[in-house]
């Protein structure tokens, strides 16, 4: 495979900078644009036309036949982003369409749809698992609570820490299933660290429990360990199911599944309470890692000096390692703007990471939320009826709210507090470093809550608190980790989000739980994974971090999508040199490549 | 994306001289006011490609399928065996005892091509519980308006090729050549476009023009050399025969696939252009050969003699056996398109490169017992040593040549 990648300096008025950037690029926006949306993102989005005008009817309507469901949808959510937005990144995209020879539309459509694609997803994506099983209760046969009687069985919770302690060696872990179609029991899988177990494995019985009505609508699956369980250990068990239905609309038919959770324990002995234990998942060996960033800097790094890393994976579907490209924007000469550069893709305007002159480096993940935009548009529509509500989002991509940044920021403060001024469409963990040394990590919704409570509100500054226990992305004072989980913001949906989603999706025929992420995103428990990976590679090489350790890690198989993976990073803020890797799938698997602003940034 | 190009799969055993003499050397020459119609069936196949190093890979490059946000699907591996049924026509005449003309044209008769699918799953996919099967794949493309190719396609039925019209010098002899049955011959030949493209839009399809036989350039300089050691009262029984020869493509202009048929294997318009260009890629040729002639068979004086057996006994023998190894040295082909990433990918296997064809050949002259026909079978092999970014296409031929002549 070759290795495809550009460094496009942009200079002018934004219109200028568009037009240059439109035609020094013009083939590979085009084969982009082509390859990436034309040929897979909107017709795959074409399929999910009924589900969704089942209960927004609005989009049976003839603007939407004949296979411009996605494109039309898209389109109208770009426009409503688009009336956030200020002149200049209007007039850049106005260049770029001229300069390449698409139409605006289709460049607006290109600057804006991984944020609302995003914030569709999340949406499906709770749909489509909150159609199959969930696991509702838990129970460890054998463990006592305080007052040394048997412990009774608990509703289950989906934890980033341990849901029980100290259990016994020989203890038999209870699972209860539901689903409104009953619990496929040949579907099941259960993982115990690295032990599978399925259906007819000895070790695993199930037994189909049924309700009053007589209807078996739960299963019960109790997993007895052949081999007992390590003391003084922890131990995590992974479960799957499938109900008893064949969802056969969109293609390919397939049993309907549930979000796989992860539950972990400690044996007896292991002497810590189960706030202080993570979960740190299973790797169940078909995975794929979500991205993951880190900062680190003083004692953490070999010279004292701050270095943010990013390996970002999302969407490559074969195509668009072929239009990575740095830009580097010089500001306009008495603007007061900063120049800045960032990793993206021919006919972006913004990227998922990228620093300023001025040394404020920052990289974005996405984070699953169902606090987008997408819900909090619905919810100012449901006064209108579903028959006309439409899905708009409006508010700024992630990249452009980064660019911004890019352009004013001083410090890593600064950029929070600019962080927290823009409204956005979609969750980000978004982790910024200065030349300073300051480590920031910002947690990133909707701020989609419709009523004054005391939820978190849009952003999250995540930053060491004097402690690790106090602490969630760090080991020391010198370190920040993030996967694609909010670590602080636990609890980021509102129970009204809930009710509309319950108005919404009662229509369809379907019952969702909406909750927090770490209840419905599917990322949940695989960020956990990483996240966890990740500190314990930050422990080892504590002290010993520089730019070809940085990069070393944001290699390890375990971190690394080799499907998905988009681009490599390592910024170094205090010298002004950005080394990137990128252009190939895994962007690692391309040669490493510098660029500084101290040489002039050409 | 989608699949590549289908690479020319079955070039044609297609000489356009050659000539049935008892003189059957590479430069030799009609005589004077003679026809000569050669009529053959040729059937050949072709199954692999050799890649840049040599190595004998299927001749579609595997196409991984994504779904966006999904993962790898899978990947689609394709071993399609390509097989061409052909009537090769060439007509020859003698306009001096030193100079012949001729004209040939490859009919195809069809072309089928299995594809022969097979799917490599790719990630798990957890809201179905399984990777991608073959299946599964199929059916979510065809949600998506794409469907499944055939395994099976025809094409190029009843369709004629590029026409070549040659001719053919052979150069005067110095007194030491003539002494020691030396010849040497000139040819020049040409090929017009009449031959058919592939469909832009069809996956499984290939043309039948000079570039997709890949088996005779656009123009082509020759030069031949001629040694008859042994002979056998007026038949040499053994010729030795080299050539060198220069083969040039023309760059040709192709329309790009805007997914009318294959909406997520084959779009390429929009990005590519509505057309990109193919230079071919010239070829220089060595070649050798060795003709032996082990039965002369019965000499008669017939009806094509008035009578006269020694005029009979000019004519071929009746059974000539013939070995030929040629060595074809590919310049690359380049790929022109608004892409260069596309073009690049598309070249992939057409980059410099070699192939060693070896061919045997045995004829039964029926001219010396009075039947003005010949019939002959060839073999042709390009992959018994392996060759470099070609595809080794072989060859069975069953042929018929009359002689005629007219005063």
């Amino acid at each position: 495979m070759g290795v495809y990648r550009e460094t496009i300096h942009l200079r002018g008025a934004p219109y200028a900078r568009g037009l240059d950037h439109g035609k020094r690029l013009r083939h590979r926006i085009r084969a982009f644009y082509t390859q990436v949306l034309s040929t897979a993102l909107l017709p795959n989005l074409n399929r999910e036309q009924p589900s969704i005008a089942g209960f927004l009817t609005h989009y049976q309507g003839d603007a939407y036949a004949d296979g411009k469901f996605s494109y039309q949808l898209l389109l109208e959510m770009a426009q409503s982003v688009e009336t956030q937005l200020p002149e200049h990144y209007k007039e850049e995209m106005r260049g770029i369409a001229d300069g390449c020879g698409l139409s605006y539309d289709q460049i607006l459509l290109l600057n804006t749809f991984p944020d609302t694609v995003l914030a569709v997803r999340a949406i499906a994506a709770t749909l489509r698992y909150s159609g199959g099983p969930s696991l509702v209760r838990w129970e460890v046969k054998g463990l006592k609570n305080a007052k040394g009687e048997p412990a009774k069985e608990k509703k289950y919770n989906a934890l980033a820490t341990a849901q029980a302690v100290e259990i016994p060696t020989d203890a038999q872990i209870r699972l209860v299933l539901s689903d409104a179609d009953g619990v496929d029991p040949k579907t099941v899988r259960v993982q115990l660290n690295s032990t599978l177990y399925v259906h007819g494995d000895a070790g695993l019985a199930m037994k189909q429990l049924t309700t009053k009505e007589g209807e078996p609508k739960e299963l019960e699956v109790i997993l007895t360990p052949t081999e007992p369980l390590a003391a003084a250990s922890v131990q995590a068990v992974m479960i799957s199911a499938a109900d008893t239905t064949i969802l056969a609309d969109p293609p390919p038919a397939h049993a309907r599944f549930g979000r796989p959770e992860t539950l972990t324990f400690t044996t007896k002995g292991y002497g810590k309470k189960a706030a202080e234990v993570p979960n740190k998942g299973i790797d169940d060996g078909r995975t794929r890692p979500p991205p993951i960033a880190f900062a680190v800097k003083g004692s953490a790094t070999k010279d004292g000096a701050p270095i943010l890393a990013q390996h970002f994976a999302l969407l490559d579907a074969g195509a668009a390692h072929e239009g990575t490209t740095l830009f580097v924007h010089h500001a306009e000469e008495g603007s007061g703007k900063s120049d800045h550069a960032y990793l993206s893709w021919a006919g972006l305007t913004w990227g998922f990471s990228g620093m300023s002159k001025r040394g404020v480096a920052w990289a974005c993940n996405f984070s699953d939320t169902l606090d987008n935009a997408i819900l909090k548009d619905l919810l100012g529509q449901l006064t209108g009826g579903l028959d006309k509500a439409k899905l708009t989002s409006k508010g700024w991509p992630i990249g452009l709210a980064m660019r911004e940044i890019s352009r004013e920021a001083t410090d890593s403060d600064a950029a929070m507090t600019q962080l927290v001024k823009y409204q956005h469409l979609m969750g980000w963990v978004c982790m910024v470093a200065d030349k300073d040394g300051k480590l920031r990590l910002a947690e990133i919704d909707a701020d989609a809550e419709p009523i004054d409570d005391n939820l978190p509100e849009g952003v999250t500054v995540v930053k060491w608190n004097g402690s690790p226990e106090n602490s969630p992305a760090s080991n020391t004072e010198d370190d920040l980790r993030a996967g694609v989980h909010y670590v602080e913001k636990t609890v980021d949906v509102d129970p009204l989000i809930t009710a509309l989603a319950t108005a919404l999706l009662g229509n369809a025929g379907v019952k969702v739980t909406i909750d927090s992420q770490r209840v419905v995103s599917t990322y949940f428990f695989k960020s956990l994974l990483v996240f966890h990976t990740l500190g314990t590679i930050l422990t080892e090489q504590h002290g010993k971090l520089d730019v070809p350790a940085a990069q070393a890690i944001l290699s390890d198989p375990r971190l690394v999508d080799k499907s998905d993976s988009m681009n490599a990073v390592v910024f170094e803020p205090a010298t002004g040199k950005i080394h990137h890797a990128m252009g190939a799938v895994p962007a690692t698997d391309a040669p490493w490549e510098t660029f500084s602003f101290a040489d002039g940034g050409q | 994306m989608g699949f590549r190009h289908l690479a020319a799969a079955a070039a044609l055993a297609c000489t356009v001289i050659a000539l049935p003499q008892a003189h059957a050397g590479l430069g030799d020459s009609l005589p004077r006011g003679t026809f000569l119609i050669d009529a053959a069936y040729i059937y050949a196949t072709t199954s692999r490609q050799f890649d840049r190093n040599g190595k004998s890979v299927p001749l579609l490059a595997p196409t991984e399928r994504y779904e966006a946000g999904a993962g790898l699907q899978g990947i689609i591996r394709a071993t399609p065996s390509v097989q061409q049924k052909i009537f090769a026509l060439r007509v020859l005449y003698g306009i001096t005892d030193r100079l012949t003309i001729a004209f040939a044209n490859p009919l195809s008769l069809e072309t089928v091509i299995q594809a022969n699918l097979a799917w490599e799953p790719g990630d798990y996919q957890a809201s179905l519980g399984r990777p991608y099967s073959e299946q599964d794949f199929w059916e979510w493309a065809g949600s998506m308006g794409q469907r499944k190719p055939v395994n099976r396609a025809v094409s190029n039925k009843n369709a004629w090729g590029d026409t070549v019209v040659a001719l053919r010098y052979r150069l005067p002899s110095t007194e030491w050549m003539l002494a020691n049955n030396i010849s040497l011959g000139m040819t020049l030949q040409g090929a017009l476009p009449t031959g058919r493209d592939k469909n832009p839009e069809a996956l499984l399809e290939i043309g039948n023009t000079a570039w997709w036989l890949h088996n005779y350039g656009d123009a082509e300089a020759h030069l031949s050399i001629d040694w008859r050691p042994w002979w056998t009262g007026d038949v040499a029984r053994l010729t030795l025969s080299a050539e060198g020869y220069y083969a040039w493509l023309r760059t040709r202009t192709y329309d790009a696939a805007t997914g009318s048929r294959h909406p997520l294997l084959l779009t390429q318009a929009p990005y590519v252009g509505e057309t990109y260009k193919i230079n071919g890629g010239d070829w220089q040729v060595g070649r050798v050969q060795i003709e032996w002639a082990p039965i002369i068979g019965p000499t008669l004086g017939t009806w094509m003699t008035q009578g006269s057996v020694e005029k009979a006994r000019k004519f071929p023998p009746l059974l000539s056996l013939l070995v030929q190894y040629s060595f074809v040295n590919l310049q690359p082909s380049v790929w022109e398109s608004n892409y260069d990433i596309w073009s690049v990918k598309q070249a992939e296997f057409w980059g410099a490169g070699y192939k060693h064809i070896f061919a045997a050949q045995a004829t039964l002259s029926l001219l010396r017992v009075g039947a003005p026909m010949m019939l002959y079978v060839r073999g042709r092999s390009l992959d018994i040593l392996p060759g470099k970014n070609m595809r080794p296409a072989n060859a069975v031929t069953v042929g018929m040549r009359l002689l005629l002549k007219f005063w």
